[in-house]
């Protein structure tokens, strides 16, 4: 067993928790702001003090009405200068436990690497945290849904890092799809850039400064190598889905949206990819992955599609992508949504959303089902790509259906002591 | 060696078997396929990987071996190619093939952690009931136990849970620690045997806490009654799981729709609970369960002081029929927030009565409940209740405004619209309000909204005047389309597009009858105004419309007519338009040509009708700059030698065209090439220097390279043209802070750059980029978030102050000497001359060095010299210079072969004792071999790979040749390196020859020579056997310190 890690510490959080609402729904609650800390303020604890947690801090600390009360990594000079930015005395820990540990924090945010967003996601949930965490949300099928199950069994107010879901154009683009402005929608396209290749690298002693077994967690055990370490990571399977899922999480996620397939998915999956020759990374290079829905809409996800997310109708097409919305004809993107079309949820602000659900315990625009929903169509593409099979899904079982073996694909080992808990 | 267990033997000698049966498996040189995947080349690993992959699991033994190899190069290969034949044997008759040589890989595998979890993963995806006795032996081996536990757990057989079952029977008397790993893998397959019951009875608390983890999740509803027994324990932590292990077990059942069952489980932990948290669940759960008087439990809860447990009860009770009238009385006398629970229920429940009660609480006094009816009226749309919501507005904050309009704007119905109508009107509004209620009348029906928005368009706000024509482009009405055309007529000149805008977006087959009406009475500017709507629509039927326009007496009418006609070209369009182009009114001609140009472009590929016109615009028509510059791009298209005499001219005075017209000269010169290449040269030359468009500029100097001819893009413009370049050598953000490389003036780029344990290697790159743009992606690496160094070296004969223009992407530092004159920390992408920077240079040789900081996507740099605004082009160290002053001979002129090794080793064909002038081939036996110029491999070390250079040829001889001038005369030392053979001659004297059959490695020979003053030559003639070929020389002083050279016959 690794050191620093104990089993029976495991079982007493997830024996002990503290259970929200449970079973299917969360806390509807308006809670009143004297529930969180002191001041009224919210009090934050931040996992991983990497890029992505870093822009939070930043974002976070502008806030009045939060404190950012403790930094985590497993990198202790990243713990150390993310909590520098916060003030002298924030407290760091390398071990995200001692950090739930705290009954003062309201809400963690999360921003390791994605095989770690599963475990300190759902430890959050049953220490009472409420979770911001980033995407893609899983590594496997599996780990979402005990995702989801820890959210609701707690009663977290749960947002993914998807925060394309907050901005305008995306949400516009999506309704326009939504209520039929580009005509009969039949495919939408999904643009998402190609996967990078590493050079060789020799293994080599874990810096002083890291605690490479807690790095690694449940992954299979590895020498320590820079190129896997921090932001390499998505460019391997064994801690992350490459491109498929860094940014299928993002336009796929508005793919689902724009189709109305929130809480669904699609029911078959073909794909093809390229992977690296040489180097450590193993993530596709290439990839073209056509999803088919239940109702005939093809959804194309692909490295040489346009970067961004286009809706393709009978009538036209809206294209959208950060800071870039067109459409053919034009005139589609001038439309204004009528009082009887679907309106989607209008978030103010991904962060400001989050910070407002967890006073009103509502669910936040990308609650953990979304983002959980989102990455299962990256990782179907995946399986299809890596396998070189089809796939048939049924979305509401959330089983592979068409063959048996394919469903060890939902979930993968962990490594001891490492178990999800289901 | 461990001991392999024996069914691991019987599986394996299963897989034998099967091997044995197969032809392909006898006499498939694995070996080779192994050393294939460490090759240097990228093709032949993949080709490697993909046939062990394609012979399937016959090749997963060579591939498990491969995995101990000490080449990461073939141990990546092999695993890659593991994981393909395990993914595709699983779920196929291969898979128990697979499954047994991964499992004797996986019981061998102690020896290295990552290669036992690489086998436990692939194992886990193929192993099925046959291996479950060989895992089963492995659950107490001290290594693999925990893994071959999870991989019993994947194969989901009822003989794994027996043996885990089996093994817990032991191990929870034991082995405490080994018994919590197997409780927990029981319940991941959802299992409860004895066991794991028993387990709850074990001393040691974390073994029965592991059971109230993992019992809950078997769908047996008689585990409530040994985890009930818990709740009392003495032990709080213990009490606490078992409470929360009914919950879970209530789930559970819910699931498998043991419903009653579930219900008396959740009875028990309502029973039990011990705090808020748990009452909500097992209240939650009871209800849900159809619990007998679950609803009089949740009224209770609604009256709580607890937030949590009234928004539980709220949230549940939504499924029990309730009446909203009785809730509306409970709101009454309600405060928050079982207040605002109550108004969240009535919304969920939307009947016809929750609605009326909604309506009459939207002017409700207290801002949170009005807000609460505004968010459950959005979910029920009340015509009566929006219009009074209307009112409101005036009074909300802007907060619950928005929450307000947003109900109005899903609320259909003529009174809403009447209501926002009448607020847009009043002047007694606050204007923003009113403001906002105009783009909410772009949402309403066209028939109610129009009247109120030519009101709003015509008022003296710009902001509502603004808000207005944009909330009738939203309209899309047809009935609009008249007013809009006066407003187009005389709303301010900014304004007009707008209205403008507005009518194109009303459906066309709703417009068009309107527009034709519109067109019968009108005349002049309004006339023109509706045919450009209307030649928008490119319809064929309305061509007799556009011609009666075209001949109209107003100009302006009349060229709306002509470019009506474009948009719908028939039969003599063409002579039709050339008619107008002679038109004696200026908008009709320009309409004329402007058509004429659209029809030329628009053919596809643009042809010898397209050239035409585009001739007799440029000789006959064309007045202003458009139409010129039009026309010029078109003829780029076509790119005939035809245009050469009516385009070449105009390079003497292109005026504003200049860039056009190199455009169109490049395609011309493409076309002259083929029957005069010496003119298309010169047309390229002049394009060089007239020529400022990126794209054009590029296009002729490759053009001229394929000739053969040098060309220097960027150096004219002062940019630095030659960088040296480390690959990424940190993040961003630690770039930003720190500096991997010590900041001096002398930075040398043979020397790899060192950080934090690793070295980064400097490799030169040459800028072929007329704005003199250095793409790091290709130079230093396609990474996200990481930063690098550049580095320069320019030699100025002077010391002089300049200004250095910089642009990057995205954020850089600059040096000059040592001294930092730069940064700017942002992120943006790149273009030229982003930034300035005063420096100074001194005379002699200056280094420019920039830490360029990458964000993410493209990444670059740029860096030029100017003085008083003007490129100032100093000469810049080049490779071959740094090379040289380390004495390494950088490039050498070789012939191919002249010989063969045998011939040359007594014998030569060239004199060997006078200079060689390399313009002259040798003659060999009537043949003629000409010297070539090659550059070394490796400037560090001089290594020149003569296998690349000339190929890979065996038993053979070739020359070898160089004339440098050295830093000083005298006793000197000849550093040589070979492969094979060499002889050498220095100033036309043979100074060394060594026969050897062996690798070139710098320092191998090393010959004390004299050298002279001025130019010495040196020869070298090298014999190849077989294998790699290669040569390296450097110039060493008498106490064997680098000496400076300077070679003197390179090539241009």
């Amino acid at each position: 067993m690794p050191k620093g890690i104990n089993r029976r510490d495991f079982l007493k959080r997830s024996a002990t928790g503290a259970l929200g609402a449970g079973l299917a729904f969360s806390l509807p609650a308006i809670v009143p702001q004297r529930a969180f800390g002191a001041s009224d303020r919210i009090r934050v604890g931040i996992i991983g003090a990497g890029g992505m947690n870093n822009a939070h801090v930043g974002w976070l600390l502008g806030r009045q009405d939060v404190e950012i009360v403790g930094v985590c990594d497993v990198d202790s000079e990243r713990a150390q200068q993310t909590a520098a930015r916060v003030s002298e005395d924030t407290p760091t820990y390398g071990d995200f436990r001692a950090l739930l540990d705290r009954d003062d924090i309201d809400a963690v945010w999360i921003a390791t690497p994605d095989h770690w967003h599963a475990l300190t996601s759902i430890y959050a949930c049953q220490a009472g945290k409420d979770v911001y965490c980033e995407k893609p949300l899983t590594l496997t099928i599996d780990e979402g849904k005990a995702m989801v199950k820890a959210a609701r069994r707690y009663g977290r107010v749960f947002q993914t890092g998807s925060q394309q879901r907050s901005d305008w154009n995306f949400r516009y683009a999506c309704e326009l799809a939504r209520n039929g402005y580009v005509g009969r929608l039949h495919t939408i396209h999904v643009g998402i850039g190609g996967g990078p290749t590493s050079t060789w690298q020799p293994d080599e002693p874990v810096p002083d400064n890291l605690d490479w077994d807690m790095w690694l967690g449940p992954a299979p055990e590895v020498p320590y190598n820079v190129q896997r370490c921090h932001y390499n990571f998505r460019w391997f399977y064994d801690y992350s889905g490459g491109k498929m899922t860094d940014w299928g999480a993002h336009h796929n996620d508005i793919g689902q949206w724009g189709h109305g397939m929130d809480g669904n998915g699609p029911v078959k999956i073909e794909g093809t990819g390229t992977f690296p020759t040489s180097g450590l990374y193993n993530t596709a290079v290439n990839f073209r992955v056509e999803y088919t829905y239940a109702d005939g809409i093809k959804m194309i996800c692909s490295d040489a599609n346009r970067h961004g997310v286009v809706f393709e109708g009978t009538d036209g097409e809206v294209h959208v992508d950060r800071g870039f919305l067109e459409s053919d004809p034009p005139e589609i993107i001038k439309t204004a949504l009528k009082p009887d079309d679907v309106h989607l949820y209008e978030s103010p602000g991904h962060h400001d959303d989050f910070l407002e659900c967890m006073r009103t315990r509502e669910r936040p625009i990308c609650d953990v089902e979304v983002g959980h929903r989102s990455v299962t169509v990256c990782h179907l593409g995946n399986i299809a790509i890596r396998t070189g099979k089809t796939v048939e899904w049924d979305p509401v079982a959330e089983r592979i259906t068409n063959d048996e073996s394919l469903n060890r694909w939902l979930s993968r080992p962990y490594r001891a002591p490492w178990v999800l808990p289901t | 060696m461990r001991r392999v267990p024996t069914t691991v033997l019987m599986s394996a000698l299963l897989g034998l078997v099967l091997l044995a049966g197969s032809s392909a498996a006898q006499g498939y040189d694995f070996e080779s396929v192994i050393t294939d995947l460490g090759s240097t080349e990228a093709a032949v690993r993949q080709n490697a990987v993909d046939r062990l992959a394609g012979i399937g699991v016959l090749a997963l033994p060579a591939a498990l071996d491969a995995l101990q190899s000490a080449d990461p190069a073939v141990r990546q290969g092999a695993r890659i190619a593991i994981e393909r034949i395990t993914y595709d044997a699983a779920g196929t008759y291969h898979a128990p093939v697979a499954a047994s040589h991964l499992m004797a890989a996986f019981t061998e595998s102690g020896y290295e952690p990552w290669v036992r979890d690489l086998t436990m993963q692939m194992l886990s995806m193929v192993a099925g009931p046959g291996d479950v006795p060989a895992l089963a032996e492995l659950i107490d081996d001290r290594r693999l136990g925990e893994a071959a536990i999870y991989v019993l757990t994947r194969t989901g057989t009822e003989e794994a849970a027996e043996a885990l079952a089996g093994a817990l029977d032991e191990a929870l008397a034991e082995d405490p620690e080994k018994a919590v790993a197997l409780v927990d893998a029981l319940g991941r397959m959802h299992v409860a045997p004895r066991a794991s019951v028993r387990a709850l009875s074990s001393d040691e608390e974390a073994v029965v806490l592991a059971a109230l983890l993992a019992l809950p999740k078997a769908p047996d509803a008689d585990l409530a009654e040994p985890i009930g027994d818990l709740v009392d324990s003495s032990d709080e932590t213990v009490a606490e799981a078992a409470r929360n292990a009914l919950i879970e077990l209530g789930c559970t059942l819910m699931a498998a729709d043991q419903t009653g069952a579930a219900a008396g489980v959740f009875a028990q932990a309502l029973d039990a609970a011990a705090n808020v948290q748990e009452r909500c669940a097992a209240l939650a759960g009871y209800s849900q369960a159809g619990g007998e008087g679950a609803e009089d439990l949740l009224w209770e809860a609604m009256a709580s002081d607890e937030a949590s447990l009234v928004a539980l009860a709220s949230r549940q009770l939504v499924d029990y029929r309730l009446d909203a009238e009785e809730i509306a009385d409970r709101i009454n006398a309600a405060f928050s927030p079982e207040r605002e629970a109550l108004i969240w229920l009535l919304g969920e429940i939307g009947d016809r009565q929750a609605v009326v009660a909604l309506r009459e609480m939207a002017g409700h006094p207290d801002p949170m409940a009005r807000q609460a009816v505004y968010q459950a009226l959005k979910k029920n749309p009340d015509a009566r209740a929006a219009v009074d919501i209307v009112a409101n507005l005036v009074s909300d904050d802007p907060t619950i405004r928005a929450d307000g309009i947003a109900v109005i704007n899903r609320t259909p119905g003529a009174s809403v619209t009447e209501a926002i109508a009448d607020t847009v009107r009043d002047p007694g509004v606050a204007v923003e309000v009113r403001t906002e209620l105009v783009d909410a009348l772009g949402h309403r029906d066209p028939d109610d909204a129009l009247s109120p928005l030519m009101w709003a368009a015509k008022t003296d706000d710009a902001d509502m005047r603004t808000a207005a024509l944009n909330a009738l482009a939203a309209l899309r009405a047809p009935e609009g389309i008249g007013g809009l055309l006066e407003l187009a007529l005389t709303l301010p000149e900014e304004e007009r597009p707008l209205a403008i805008a507005a009518i194109a977006t009303v459906p066309r087959e709703d417009a068009r009858p309107v527009l034709l009406d519109l067109l019968k009475d009108a005349t002049g500017s309004k006339a023109a105004a509706v045919l450009d709507v209307l030649a928008e629509y490119g319809d064929p039927k309305l061509r007799g419309v556009f011609a009666a326009a075209a001949k109209a007496s107003d100009p302006e009418e009349a060229a709306a007519g002509v470019a009506g006609l474009v948009s719908v070209p028939g039969p003599g369009i063409m002579a039709v338009l050339t008619g107008y182009a002679a038109d004696e009114r200026e908008p009709v001609r320009t309409a004329a040509k402007q058509g004429l140009l659209t029809l030329a472009e628009s053919r596809d590929p643009q042809d010898q009708v397209s050239l035409g016109i585009y001739h007799q615009l440029l000789t006959h028509q064309a007045s202003g700059i458009d139409e010129v510059k039009r026309a010029l791009r078109g003829i780029a298209q076509v790119g005939s030698a035809e245009s050469l005499d009516l385009v070449e001219p105009m390079l003497d005075d292109p005026g504003e065209a200049g860039n056009e017209v190199a455009a169109a000269m490049v395609a011309i010169a493409g076309d002259v090439a083929l029957t005069d290449r010496d003119r298309a040269i010169r047309i390229y030359e002049r394009i060089l220097e007239l020529s400022q468009d990126r794209a054009t500029l590029t296009a002729a100097a490759d053009a001229l390279r394929t000739y053969g001819l040098s060309v220097n893009l960027a150096g004219p413009g002062g940019f630095v043209t030659g960088w040296w370049v480390t690959p990424p050598i940190a993040e961003r953000a630690v770039m930003r802070e720190e500096n991997p490389l010590e900041i001096s003036s002398a930075i040398d780029p043979m020397v790899p750059v060192s950080y934090d344990g690793e070295v980064y290697p400097w490799t030169f790159h040459h800028v072929d980029d007329p704005l003199g743009l250095l793409n790091l992606e290709q130079a230093s690496a396609r990474q996200d978030n990481v930063g690098c160094y550049a580095l320069a070296t320019v030699v100025s004969d002077q010391d002089r102050d300049i200004q250095l223009k910089i642009g990057s992407d995205d954020g850089i530092v600059v040096w000059v000497n040592g001294e930092k004159v730069h940064e700017v920390f942002v992120d943006r992408g790149w273009s030229v001359d982003q930034d300035v920077a005063d420096a100074t240079l001194t005379k002699g040789p200056n280094q420019i060095l920039c830490k360029v900081l990458q964000g993410a996507a493209q990444w670059s740099v740029s860096v030029r010299l100017t003085k008083d605004g003007e490129p100032l082009v100093l000469p810049q160290t080049q490779p071959v210079d740094v090379a040289a002053s380390r004495g390494v001979v950088s490039a050498w002129w070789v012939t191919d072969k002249v010989g063969t090794q045998d011939e040359l080793r007594d014998d030569d064909v060239i004199d060997t004792s006078a200079p060689i002038d390399t313009s002259e081939p040798v003659s060999v036996d009537g043949e003629t071999v000409p010297w070539q110029y090659v550059q070394v491999d490796n400037l560090e070390t001089g290594y020149l790979n003569l296998r690349r250079a000339l190929g890979d040829q065996e038993h053979l001889g070739i020359y070898g040749y160089v004339e440098f001038v050295p830093a000083q005369a005298g006793e000197a030392i000849l550093s040589l390196g070979s492969d094979d053979d060499i002889y050498v001659w220095l100033n036309g004297d043979l100074v060394h020859r060594n026969n050897a059959a062996r690798a070139a490695n710098p320092g191998d020979d090393k010959v004390d020579v004299d050298l002279r003053d001025g130019i010495n030559t040196l020869l070298v003639k090298v014999l190849q056997g077989n294998g790699d070929w290669g040569l390296v020389a450097q110039v060493l002083d008498a106490d064997g310190n680098p000496l400076p050279i300077e070679l003197q016959n390179l090539a241009e």
